[in-house]
This record gives structure tokens, sequence and C-alpha cells, in this order.
């Protein structure tokens, strides 16, 4: 069949559709879309909660939150962010796009991928479950021993524990998926050099989670087991030592906060080289950043806890380990600051996000390095310096970073084009509230306002500014609502994107949008980096880009790659057949979950949950992959 | 080093066998060393050294490790080097090692 | 990297992919050796744990408990269920079946002898006062060995699995449960316990 204009219409791709169809697809796209729509509304979760704790701080002695509810509201709102809100999204564009930008036509594992997915959802029920069963974790994201393993008669950090560790499977899981995707699944001619940046980093970040995971499982079993079983890892009256806790926990967090991070680097990555219409600058040197950030991020845990007594030489090392990765950092943003260079920029909403992302980021990579001075960060523990700090990394980096790739991105998901107006509204209102919220705490820190209070008494000079970051908090909540407002609309009634709306450098762009099921018609053959971009332009004799002499179309010589093929050979490409065993897998890993939290009596739930389980695995094991013709 | 997966050359039954008599033989004499007076370094020293060869041994010819591509061999290579390298460096802030 | 002029049907990594009918045993195996990497840190950070407080006892019984040569039989039955689970593997690559399945059930059949030898060693422990909560030497010993025996019994679960699947001659090579990833774990059970029995057991003692 010749090349066909493609259809300027937004088509649905996904065959079947009906609530049973996405409980068991497999399908990597539709699972990635899951992902990011429970991402979504745990975001607004978690944001609701960030709300309620500004309020209560937005004056001294307010009562809008008592220190119990307050405990419990920055626990979850910590909790919720890191595990339910960045990890998913960035799993969302990660479950998408990896094996469409690799020139695979699903991730290595469909099954285990529905697995992780709907093992992440069970755990994220689990945990918000505990509001309604005798109260959330209230111990913050950190759970530090003793005080967590305090208390055993209440379930609270019993969520704590049993929660991540569940959310640790699922993550555990996927990183297996994509690492066997990267090394197994990639297109003819697509060597390792020759990947997209975001599938690197995506490939860095599942090695760091599954090396780093485990340890902390171990630490989650400990407290659980000193809380529900007596035992004495972290009772100090017994000789155990609580700083274990902080050890195991840190070795696992440090390489999180790069989890978090890179995938929103692997994003800026790509919208940056695209609208600047310039390769990007020096891809070598940025993947081996985000590799030696990866290596070096198991070497400095224990800056976190500079003020726990570790004495000189472990302090000293740490300190200097910490500046030291802050080298393959800048190196990054140079990179990024010298693909924008002399380009001819478009900005864009997605590269606004990704420019207010290298901006925010520098800032909150800056206050950072003062953490790794020893001595100064002994000053800054625990005030809300550091709060101030790793929303600077970790709102006005990660969340940036991923909101880039929405509006990068939602063109490819839906077909639509997001609203460019709003988006615009949407990114100036989000960066103004941010740097409303977030600035402040900076001075609030070093003037020495502890974080994790629930308030303050007037007087100490911390009421102006607390009222500024309430109004920031506020502002951000209009502009998540302006995205949200824009997320429906523009699914609904959007400009129709065609499959490359931006002029698009890598493979994704080459398919229609939405991408059929099995993505792509023909498996491309790569020849280098940006091979879709090198397919649509080459230089004239004075380096000048000129649009490809053979395709005049320019972006719309997409269809390229997707010709040669009989059209109708589609017969001969087997997907893997949907599957309800990993949800009923998922189902009893929850249920044991929730027996554990109530022992004795819940060792019944644990049994029924376990049987369940094995159903579910053993259905799996001996269920073909694909099955014959129904 | 292509298709190196399908390992054409795993030992013959007769050399697993012999293997495990070796693994036998080494685990026999670290209970003996277990049961010896001598001083702690040559005691610890020995100990691991005889383990590292059991633990070589298995992951070499029982796993295939041997024979198999570079991948699986870093992969596998990447988590023992660096819980050791990690786990020394905790035990050693403890000053417990 | 950007060597636009390189052949595009380079060989890399020496896996073979044709994404229409991929064999998917190499897939699998990457995987299983990724996965196993990442238990080095699930029994590192055990082991870290047991090394700290080896020394924790309280008024606890200490390592002077051990009992070496009941723990000696119970490794060298470990190391056997090895061989056993090798054998199984290359009669399963010659595709004699009928050999494949005695292997695979000897195996599950040692690895169940090594688990009711733990629970007797357990239960002996008990009695003479070594309970998980007597102090974190107690806590960290039974949590290592008892992730251990863990593993041992999910192994000896995938084992009657296929064993029972084998009666029907149903020993597939393409679905996930097969001899060689299972005997992969199986293998890596049992060089954790060569370290523990060294670490935990000869060294303490």
């Amino acid at each position: 069949m010749a090349v066909t204009t493609p259809e300027l219409t937004a088509t649905e791709p996904h065959g079947p559709t009906g609530l049973w169809s996405w409980i068991t697809t497999v399908d990597h796209k539709r699972i990635g879309i899951m992902y990011g729509i429970t991402a979504l509304v745990f975001f607004v979760v978690g944001g609701l909660e960030a709300l309620l704790l500004r309020l209560q701080l937005a004056s001294p002695n307010a009562e809008v939150l008592s220190a119990d509810a307050y405990n419990q509201l920055f626990t979850m709102h910590g909790l919720t962010m890191v595990f339910m809100v960045v990890m998913p999204i960035a799993a969302a564009f990660s479950n998408y796009f990896l094996p469409i930008m690799l020139g695979a036509r699903d991730v290595a594992f469909p099954r285990l991928n529905a697995l992780s997915y709907w093992v992440f959802v069970g755990a994220g029920l689990f945990m918000y479950s505990s509001f309604i069963l005798g109260g959330a974790p209230d111990g913050a994201w950190v759970g530090y021993a003793p005080l967590s393993t305090q208390l055993p008669e209440t379930v609270r950090m019993d969520f704590f524990a049993l929660g991540i560790q569940v959310a640790g499977i699922a993550s555990i899981a996927s990183s297996a998926n994509f690492i066997a995707t990267v090394f197994t699944m990639r297109a003819p001619g697509m060597t390792l050099m020759r990947m997209p940046v975001f599938a690197w980093m995506t490939l860095i970040v599942a090695f760091l989670l599954i090396f780093s995971l485990p340890i902390v499982g171990v630490g989650l079993w400990q407290m659980f087991f000193d809380r529900n079983f007596g035992s004495t890892f972290y009772l100090a009256a017994a000789g155990g030592d609580p700083l274990l806790w902080q050890h195991l926990f840190w070795l696992f967090g440090h390489p999180e906060v790069y989890v978090l991070i890179l995938p929103a680097m692997g994003i800026v990555s790509e919208v940056l080289p695209t609208f600047s219409r310039k390769p990007l600058f020096g891809y070598a040197f940025v993947v081996f950043a985000g590799i030696a950030i990866a290596f070096l991020g198991f070497g400095v845990w224990s800056h976190h806890m500079f003020t726990a007594g570790m004495g000189p030489l472990a302090e000293a090392g740490f300190a200097l380990s910490t500046m030291f990765i802050a080298v393959p950092t800048g190196i990054k943003i140079f990179n990024w600051i010298g693909t924008t260079w002399g380009g001819s920029l478009r900005l864009n909403t997605p590269m606004l996000f990704s420019l207010g992302f290298v901006a925010m980021f520098v800032i909150g990579g800056l206050s950072g390095v003062t953490h790794s001075i020893a001595p100064s960060d002994t000053q800054q523990h625990d005030s809300y310096y550091v709060v101030a700090h790793f929303h600077y990394v970790l709102f006005g980096g990660a969340i940036f970073g991923y909101m880039s790739g929405v509006y990068y991105w939602f063109p490819k998901w839906t077909g639509r084009m997001l609203n460019e107006t709003v988006g615009k509204w949407h990114f100036w209102l989000m960066m103004l509230g941010f740097n409303l919220t977030f600035a402040p705490m900076h001075l609030l820190g070093l003037n020495g306002m502890p974080r994790r209070i629930y308030t303050y008494p007037e007087g100490l000079g911390f009421e102006f500014w607390n009222f500024i970051a309430t109004l920031g908090a506020f502002t951000i909540a209009v502009s998540v609502l302006v995205f949200i407002v824009n997320l429906i609309w523009s699914k609904r009634k959007g400009d129709v994107a065609g499959p490359d709306p931006w002029d698009g450098r890598t493979l994704e762009w080459s398919i229609p949008s939405p991408p059929p099921e099995h993505n792509f018609d023909e498996v491309p053959v790569v020849r280098s980096v940006d091979d879709f971009w090198h397919r649509k332009y080459t230089e004239d004799e004075e380096g000048r880009l000129v649009p490809m002499p053979a395709v005049s179309g320019g972006a719309l010589a997409v269809d390229e790659t997707t010709t040669g093929g009989d059209d109708d050979g589609h017969g001969e490409i087997h997907m893997p057949s949907p599957s309800y065993y990993p949800a009923l897998t998922a189902v009893g890993m929850t249920v044991s979950a929730f027996g554990l939290t109530y022992t004795p009596w819940g060792w019944i739930a644990v049994g029924v949950g376990a049987v369940t389980m094995l159903l579910g695995l053993f259905g799996w094991a001996v269920e073909p992959v694909t099955k014959e013709d129904q | 080093m292509a298709e190196a997966a399908h390992a054409p050359h795993h030992p013959t039954q007769k050399a697993y066998w012999q293997i495990f008599v070796l693994l036998a033989v080494i685990t026999a004499v670290e209970v003996a060393i277990a049961y010896i007076d001598m001083p702690s370094w040559l005691f610890v020293g020995g100990l691991t050294v005889f383990m590292v060869m059991k633990f070589a041994i298995v992951v070499g010819y029982f796993m295939h490790l041997r024979y198999d591509i570079n991948l699986h061999r870093g992969f596998f290579t990447f988590g023992v080097i660096g819980a050791i390298a990690v786990f020394v460096v905790l035990l050693a802030t403890f000053r417990a090692l | 990297m950007t060597d636009v002029t390189a052949s595009v049907d380079a060989p890399h990594d020496g896996v073979a992919h044709d994404a229409d009918h991929h064999d998917v045993r190499p897939i699998r195996k990457a995987a299983m050796w990724v996965f196993l990497g990442s238990e080095c840190m699930f029994f590192g950070a055990m082991i870290s744990t047991f090394l700290l407080y080896r020394n924790t006892t309280g008024d606890g019984p200490t390592a002077e408990l051990f009992n070496v040569p009941f723990t000696s039989a119970s490794s060298f039955i470990l190391l056997m269920s090895s061989l056993t689970m090798v054998l199984a593997h290359a009669a399963f690559e010659r595709k004699d079946m009928r050999q494949a399945r005695v292997w695979i059930g000897a195996t599950a059949l040692l690895g169940s002898v090594f688990l009711a030898g733990q629970i007797f060693e357990f239960t002996e422990f008990v009695h003479e006062g070594l309970t998980f909560t007597t102090s974190p030497f107690a806590s960290s010993f039974y949590m290592l060995t008892g992730f251990h025996g863990a593993h041992v019994l999910v192994g000896v679960l995938m084992l009657s699995t296929m064993y029972v699947l084998s009666l029907n001659g149903r020993l597939y090579e393409d679905r996930g449960l097969n001899v060689e990833l299972v005997g992969l774990y199986w293998h890596f059970v049992d060089i954790v316990w060569i370290v523990i029995f060294t670490v935990i057991y000869l060294m303490q003692v």
C-alpha cells in the first residue's frame, strides 16, 4: 500500500473497550495511561493534603488541624507524592514510550507489567485505607525508628511498613521488566548508544530501583517485626540500634531521589532538542553523566544523617562523595543550555516547562550542594531550608519535567493537542505559585523554623513568609485546576494532532497518534541517534537544515516507516493476549498486606491472600503468552 | 559472542558429579577449620577463601555463568560487588567490621 | 554513535530478536539474572544486620548455641540439591523428560529435607532460650535464616509444580515456569546458604 496521508482524525486504536478490557489488558500503552491517570488522582489528593497543611501554617497558633491530623497529613503527603505520584507518572511515560522509542511492540513481559500496575494500585488503596482504619501513618515519610516502632498497638506505621513494601514489589517487577526490554527488545540497528536519552534514563532508574529497593525492604520488615512480633532490631533498650534503620532507609532513599528526577531529566533531554531544532548537545556526556549519577548515588546516602553522630571520618567521606555527585549533574545542565544555545527556539508549553525545569533545578541543586558541607548541614538539618531544597528539585525539577512530558506527548496519547493558551496560563501560574510557596521557605529555614511542626508561636518572625507560602500553595492549586480543565477539554475538543505535531526526532513520532495496538506495522531499522529526524532532514553544503529531498512533505512524510509491507499483513503480528491473572495476583497480595496489619486474626486474610496469589501465579505460569486463535 | 546464550559447552554429566565432590570436600575442610585452633586472621581469611571458591564454582558451573553472555555476568556481578561495597561501608560507619 | 553509515544489521549484545517471533527464553533469563542481582542486596542487608548484632546477645544465648555438625549435614543436603537440579536441567536439555522428572523430584525432596532440618533446628533453639524476641542477635539470626527458608519453600513449591506438570508431559520451555529459570533460582538459594553457613555459623562459633 502506498503512503497514505495520515488520517487527520483522532481514532480509538485500542480495540475492545469496557472495564474488563482495562483490567485484563497487557498492552503497555493502556497500562501507561492507567499509571498516568492514577498518578494524577493521587497528585490531586496529595495536593489537597498540602493545602490543608499550608492552611494550618498560614498563621501562628492556627487551629485548622490538630497536631495529630497534621502528622498524618504531612506523612501521607510525602508518601503520596513520592510513591504514588512521581514514581507512577515516570512509570506512565516509561511504559508508554520505552517500547516505542526502542522500536518494539511491547515490553519484555506484558503480563508482569500489568502485575506491577495492579500491585501499585493495591499499595495505594492499602495506604489510603488507613485513614478510615485507625489513622494514617504519622511518622514522616522517612519513618525513623524508634518513633516508628512505638505504639505497636496502633496500626498506623504498619500501613507505612507494608504499603511501601508492596509498592516496592511493584517497582522491582517493573524495573526487571524495563531492563529486560532495553537489553533484548531493541529494533535492528538500535544500539544502546543510539537510544533516546529518555530510554537511557528509564534504564538507569530501573537499575537504581532494583538494587536499592531490596535494602529498604529489609528495613521495612525489621520495622514491621519490631512492631508486631517483638523483635529487637531497633530497640535500644535491648541493644538494638535505631541508626540501622536510617542507614537502610537512606541506602534506598538517596538512589530514590535520582529515581524521581532522572526520568524528568530524560524528558527534558527529548523536549529541548525538539523545540530547539538541534541535536542534544553532547549526547554521550548526558548518558554517561546519568550512569555516573547512578553509581555515585549509592555512595552518598549518609549525607542525610550528618546529625546522627557517625563520626568525623564518615561525615567527611560522605561530604566529599556528595560534592562529587554535583559534577555529573552540572554536566547535564551545561548540555541542556548548550542544546538551546543558537537553536531556533519554539516556546511552546512543553518547552516552557522544560526551561522552567532547568532553571528551578539549578536553584534546588545549588541549595543541595550547601547540604553537602557537613558543618553547614548541621545548621540546616530538619529546618524549612531542607523543605525548600527538596521541593525545588522534586517539584520545580521533577514535576515541571513531567508536566513538560504531558504537554509534549499528550498528542501521541490522544491524537489531540493540549490547548496552548491554557497551557501557558498553567505554566506561568504554576511557576509563580511554586516560587511563592517554596522560595520563602529558604528564609524560614535559615531563620530557624523547624520542619514537621504543626504550628508556631507569634513573634518569631515566621508569620509573613508562611502566609506568602500559603498564598503560593493556592496559586499552585489554581494552576493544577487549569491543567485538569485543559486535559479534559483537549481530550474532546483539542486540535487534531497528526502523527508528528512537534516535528519530533524519536521513533514515537513516526507512527500514528494514537499508535495502533502493535505500535509498528513494520519494525523500524535504525541508523543513528534521532533516526526519525535524519529521515526527514539533511544538511546542505553550508550546514543548513533542509528537508530530505525525497520526501518533500517534511513532517508528513512520517508514513515512510510504516510502509513497505502490505497493510493487510497484520494477521502475522501476535500480540500478547489479555490476562486477568496479574490483577488476581495483585488482589491476593493486597489482601495479604491487610491481613498482616491485623495479626493474629489477620492470619486468615493472609492465608486467603496467599492462596489467591498462588492461584494467580500458577494460572499465569501455565498460561501461554499468546493464545491460539479463538 | 553471538548466540552464546545457547551455551554449547556446558559441563558433562560426569563433570557435574566431580564438581559436586569438590564442593563437598571444600565444605568438609571448612568444617574442619572451625574445629582447629588458629589465629583469628587465618581462621576468618581461610574460611572466606573457601566460601568464595564454593560460591564461584556454583555460580560458574551449576548456573553456567562461566559460559553465559556478558550481560548476565554483568547483572549478577553488579549485584554481588555492589552489595559487598555498600554493606562494607555501612558496617564501617558502625565500626562493626 | 552518530555513525550513519554503520551497518544496521550489526549484531548487538548477542541477543537474537525478531519482534514477531522472538524467542522469550533469553529475555526471561536476563530478567532472572537481574532479579538475582537484586536479591544479593536483599540478603546482603540481612547479613549485615546479623554482623552488626553478632555480639549483641543481651542475656540470651550466644552463637555457642549453634550445632555445627547438624548444620554441616543440612548444608551438604542443600549442596546435593544443587547437583540434582543441574542434572535435571541437563536431562531436560537432552530432552530426556523421564530423567528430568526424577531429578526435579529429587531436588524438591532434598529441599524439603533441608526445610525440615531448619524447623528442627529452630525448635531446638527456642527450647534452649533463643527466640525471635530474645536479643537483636536472635532477631537477625531468625530473620536471615527465616527469609532464606522462605526462598527454599518457594523453590520447593515451584519444583513440585513442575513435577506434577511433567507427569502429563507438560514441562514447557517457553512458559514462565521452566527448568532453566527455576534452576537459576535454586542455585542462587544454595549460594546464599554457602555464605550463611560460613559467615553466620562457622565464623561465629
